[in-house]
């Protein structure tokens, strides 16, 4: 019985091993196949470009050439992937001219057919396609996957907005209540060129958001433009219960500096953690005031923390008062460790 | 006997085979699984654009860490060709790990070192840091290397934990080639979280083996022309791209190579860095920093991405494969038993229910399961006892399983990631996915048998314990402190070997109990255990003081005597019930009544000696002692497990358990079936004993007269 099972179970999986091996090869044969075919239709496509770009379209043989593959879906795939890395590569009238290949060709079409699927990747390649393209004509399209619930196609909306609208494609900001990636901020901040005169009401909105992730992009908004007006905004948020948020603010407040900054930062120092109180130190670093002398002296010698007294002995050399740390280290009251700071700080050869 | 020697056999059989079936389900489920993450992963980074973070200064800081032992022979390109890798925010630390050869001086010479004053401010404990160097050239201004005593990779490791500054660690073998795009790819799944922190994060490694390399750069990619680089072009194509991308998306990952992997520096601080005890330290550091986040009770993901980020060298020659494997099953092994407490533990998830029992199972226990399956065979294939249809099946289904997943695994890598894009390479690949299960599979097997063996040995083991013979720290000590610590060895020794001495004796009562409920024979197991425990209770602390008495005048022969008795006690207790079984009377001092011969004849007429009972007995007795003669070799430091044996043996002898035992039923066969039979032949031999020696009867008695 036993051994009438095992023979049942044993051809079954000897099948499909077989079976297996047969669609690898297969497909490693189609596979190969296609990269030769790729490899030269890559060829043509780049040629094509290159026409497009210096030769303003003149050669009709790869005119015809293009016509002919262009009825294998591959091919399109492939044309389509290849103008859409070209246009990043380019810029100004090239990139004009490539763009025209988009529509020349009907890529569109074939983009817009992966709306009709469900599938997330697809929906996210085709936002992604078009606004590489820059369809602006696709916009509103577009914005109907704002809400999506997939995070990735969404994500690609809100960059597409962005890289569209600019400043205003932010708006989506002002409600939004799941947690914007590091990623993300990184790529809305690259698509956001200028902001507009009532952008700074808008940004305002956002640095008192309950969402964290907007407050963050808020203040890497601010460090990126620098809107002085909204320097007393940021202030208030020196003392916000996200010890990110404070750290950010820091800086952002810094890159709009004036003449009370350092009393702000001097003003709510004490009270700080320590990965707060190494952002003021270095923030104030870079305002080169050299009336903050005591204050860096002062905490490389009394510092709560390694780090800080580091900082703050750095932030000495800065500012030109090495000879206060010569000192130190000439002293024989000075502590081994604390030379040891100041040796680091100078980074003394040995 | 027969029968129960037959069940046995087919008991054994059934094990093997489920053992098989569930192997066969983990990995579809793996390949399944794989797929999808594979694809999705290839989906989601189709038009990742990685340039913003190449040079962007808000993108996190990286500090790559590369531990060197004597590598002068290449460690200037391999630095050379870190510095190239495309990333802005980034710090280089190199660790020469007090290498014999020229390393330090090769680098202080090519890249313009001068050693400099540096407050190491990570608290890690390490071994002591001769220097560090900088360089004088601006364009080498993300170089630190670091020059130490030597200490180990996990100690060099965590001097570049202390030294770096960045938010994550890429940690990584100095010899190792990297994509230039390698920590853009890395740092990506970083900066992408959201509600979960990821804490560590590694991508596929490839060979190195017979790739063309300028410059630090692989130009040309090649499959390794040796079988046995082929081998493991395969398996690691198996291990990256279906088993760590499988179990990254199902969020029970638990290795990230050492080889590189990148993880988030406060983390890896908090847990208190590499174990330099281990030699897998890092496995034990991911499953230490989930460990971590399970207690602290925080969402958390150690991912793995399917991109081939790093290209490595691995052993083409036997030997230096064994001793790798060698290394890597007793790195599993410790890292297990380090963590147990968390196994099968449901507070901590995923990681206590799932990751680490199949780790136990599959990877711990599959070499050993598959050399049992061997070692069987061969006891089998002696004493003719082979169902050779039987066998050649199941040898061949198992076989074919292993080649269906290779060549699953090569479908896999084709359709995500493929980098063997050569005709040849592939069919090399196909045809080393065919051979692999005999020329490949089973030197790992071996090695991985020859670790565990070897973990039992050697003196870092299981990290908790010690092979410090005592006899070494002897020397010097007065006589009470000879004693005191004999006395402690002893009884440490004797609570380990007595649980597991326990243990099997409880397993041999469970098999007693069931054995009789497969015959139908009437039994009442609370009177069955209750005897018998009773029975062993009595045995471990009699035994204890006779170990504990003779370890005081030969180690060796106090060894040999608590091993023979408890594998006596185990394998005899089976012939004394199967004797029951057969006769329905309790064997006793009878026993040494019958000549050699007369034993012989009984057994011959009964029909006992036959192979199938020989086979058992030979089985039984390799697994009663294997067990005890392992723990015997090991050492722990398990004080609570001799103290909590003395206190649970001794309250057990000393409760009434009359109540429940005195209780006699009208069936005399039920009655003796739940005695322990070792009691009654003890008690049998004893009054026996007494019987033959009036003197010593007439002395008891006269004592008990005078009492």
């Amino acid at each position: 019985m036993l051994v009438h099972y095992l023979i049942t179970v044993f051809c079954i999986v000897l099948m499909l091993v077989l079976l297996l091996i047969i669609t690898v090869l297969l497909y490693a044969f189609y596979r190969f196949k296609i990269e030769n075919r790729m490899n030269i239709w890559s060829a043509i496509i780049d040629r094509k470009i290159v026409d497009v770009i210096v030769m303003a379209d003149e050669d009709e043989f790869l005119e015809q050439e293009i016509d002919q593959y262009s009825l294998h879906v591959d091919f399109r795939k492939l044309f389509l992937e290849k103008i859409i890395e070209a246009r990043k590569k380019f810029s100004g009238n090239a990139q004009t001219k490539i763009q025209s290949l988009f529509i020349d060709y009907d890529l569109r079409n074939q983009v817009l057919k992966k709306f009709k699927s469900k599938k997330p990747h697809l929906i996210a390649a085709g936002i992604q396609e078009l606004t590489e393209m820059y369809s602006v004509q696709d916009l509103s399209l577009i914005r109907q996957y704002l809400n999506h619930p997939s995070p990735m196609v969404n994500h690609e909306a809100q960059y597409a907005l962005t890289v569209f609208e600019g400043f205003q494609g932010l708006s989506f900001l002002m409600d939004w209540k799941q947690t914007i990636s590091d990623w993300q901020i990184l790529r809305l901040l690259r698509s956001v060129y200028y902001v507009p005169e009532n952008g700074e009401q808008f940004i305002a909105k956002w640095l008192q958001s309950a969402n964290i992730s907007v407050v963050i992009f808020a203040l890497r908004l601010v460090k990126k433009f620098k809107p002085f007006s909204l320097y007393d905004d940021i202030r208030n948020l020196l003392n916000h219960e996200s010890e990110e948020v404070c750290v950010e603010a820091i800086s952002s407040l810094q890159s709009i500096e004036n003449s009370s900054t350092v009393k702000d930062f001097l003003k709510i120092y004490p009270n700080q953690s320590t990965q707060v109180k190494l952002q003021i130190i270095k923030e104030m670093n870079r305002s080169q005031d050299s009336s903050l002398r005591m204050f860096f002296l002062n905490e490389t010698l009394y510092g709560n923390d390694q780090s800080l007294q580091i900082n703050a002995a750095e932030a000495l050399i800065s500012l030109g008062f090495q000879q206060d740390l010569k000192e130190i280290l000439n002293n024989n009251t000075s502590s081994e460790e604390l030379k040891r700071i100041v040796r680091h700080a100078l980074q003394e050869k040995l | 006997m027969i029968e129960f020697s037959h069940v046995v056999y087919e008991i054994v059989i059934w094990l093997f085979i489920l053992y098989s079936v569930s192997v066969f389900l983990i990995y579809l489920w793996i390949a399944i699984y794989a797929l999808k993450a594979n694809l999705e992963y290839k989906n989601d980074n189709k038009f990742t654009d990685y340039s913003i973070i190449s040079t962007n200064p808000n993108a996190p800081m990286f500090s790559l860490i590369a531990p060197a032992y004597n590598e002068g022979m290449t460690i200037v390109e391999n630095v050379r060709s870190l510095l190239s890798l495309y990333y802005q925010n980034l710090e280089i630390i190199i660790i020469n790990d007090g290498s014999k050869d020229d390393s330090i001086v090769k680098l202080i010479k090519e890249y313009e070192l001068e050693s400099v004053s540096f407050l190491i401010q990570g608290q890690l404990e390490t071994n002591e840091v001769r220097g560090v160097y900088k360089s004088k050239n601006p364009a080498f201004k993300k170089l630190i290397v670091v020059d130490k005593e030597n200490g180990g990779k996990a100690d060099a490791l965590n001097v570049g934990i202390n030294i770096s500054s960045g938010d994550y660690l890429v940690c990584i073998d100095v010899d190792c080639i990297l994509e230039q795009d390698a920590l853009l790819k890395l740092a990506k799944p970083f900066l992408e979280q959201t509600e979960k922190k990821i804490i560590a994060c590694g991508g596929v490694i490839r060979l190195a083996n017979n790739c063309k390399v300028e410059n630090g750069k692989i130009l040309e990619v090649n499959i390794p022309k040796s079988r046995l680089g082929r081998a493991q072009a395969l398996e690691y194509i198996r291990a990256f791209v279906l088993g760590r991308m499988a179990w990254s998306r199902a969020s029970g990952l638990i290795l990230i190579s050492g080889a590189f992997g990148a993880f988030e520096r406060k983390t890896v601080l908090a847990c208190g860095g590499y174990d330099k005890n281990t030699v897998g330290e890092d496995m034990e550091l991911v499953v230490r920093m989930r460990r971590y986040m399970e207690e602290l009770n925080e969402p958390y993901e150690v991912v793995n991405i399917p991109d081939p980020l790093c290209w490595t060298e691995v052993p083409e020659s036997k030997e230096i494969l064994q001793k790798q494997r060698n290394r890597w099953m007793r790195g599993t092994m410790e890292t297990l038993w380090k963590h147990r407490k968390m196994m099968f533990n449901p507070k901590y998830g995923k990681l206590g229910m799932i990751s680490l029992p199949y780790w136990l199972f599959f990877e711990l226990l599959g070499p050993l399961i598959e050399f049992s399956g061997y070692f069987l065979f061969f006891i089998f294939l002696i004493f003719g006892i082979i169902n050779w249809q039987f066998f050649l099946l199941l040898f061949a289904l198992v076989i074919s399983t292993g080649i269906l997943y290779s060549i699953y695994s090569i479908l896999v890598d084709l359709l995500s990631k493929q980098v063997y894009t050569k005709r040849k390479d592939f069919f090399a690949l196909i045809t080393t996915a065919v051979l692999e299960p005999f020329n490949f599979h089973p030197i790992v097997v071996r090695a991985g048998v020859k670790g565990f063996v070897d973990y039992f040995k050697k003196s870092h083991g299981w990290g908790e314990m010690t092979r410090q013979g005592f006899t070494a720290r002897k020397s010097g000590l007065t006589w009470k402190e000879k004693i005191a610590i004999i006395s402690q060895e002893a009884f440490r020794k004797w609570g380990m070997i007595s649980l597991v001495f326990l243990v099997l004796f409880t397993l041999s009562v469970i098999t007693e109990w069931q054995w009789y409920i497969y015959k139908q024979s009437p039994i009442s197991a609370p009177h069955l255990f209750i005897n018998n425990i009773t029975f062993a209770s009595a045995l471990c602390l009699f035994v204890g003081i006779l170990y504990w008495l003779m370890k005081f005048i030969n180690e060796f022969w106090a060894r040999c005597f608590i091993l023979v008795v408890y594998s006596v006690v185990v394998v005899w207790h089976f012939v004394l019930f199967l004797f029951f079984e057969e006769t329905q009377t309790l064997l006793g001092a009878e026993t040494f009544y019958f000549s050699l011969t007369d034993v012989e004849k009984i057994l011959e007429m009964g029909g006992i000696l036959k192979t199938e009972n020989i086979v058992f007995m030979i089985l039984l007795v390799l697994c009663t002692t294997i067990p005890l003669w392992i723990t015997e070799r090991s050492n722990f430091k398990a004080d609570i497990v001799a103290y909590g044996l003395f206190a649970i043996a001794f309250i057990w002898l000393v409760l009434p358990k009359e109540m429940i035992t005195a209780q006699k039923t009208k069936n005399k066969i039920k009655d003796n079936a739940s005695e322990s039979k070792w009691i009654h032949f003890f008690q049998s031999n004893t009054d026996d004993f007494l019987e033959e020696h009036p003197e010593i009867n007439h002395m008891l008695n006269k004592d008990q007269n005078q009492k």
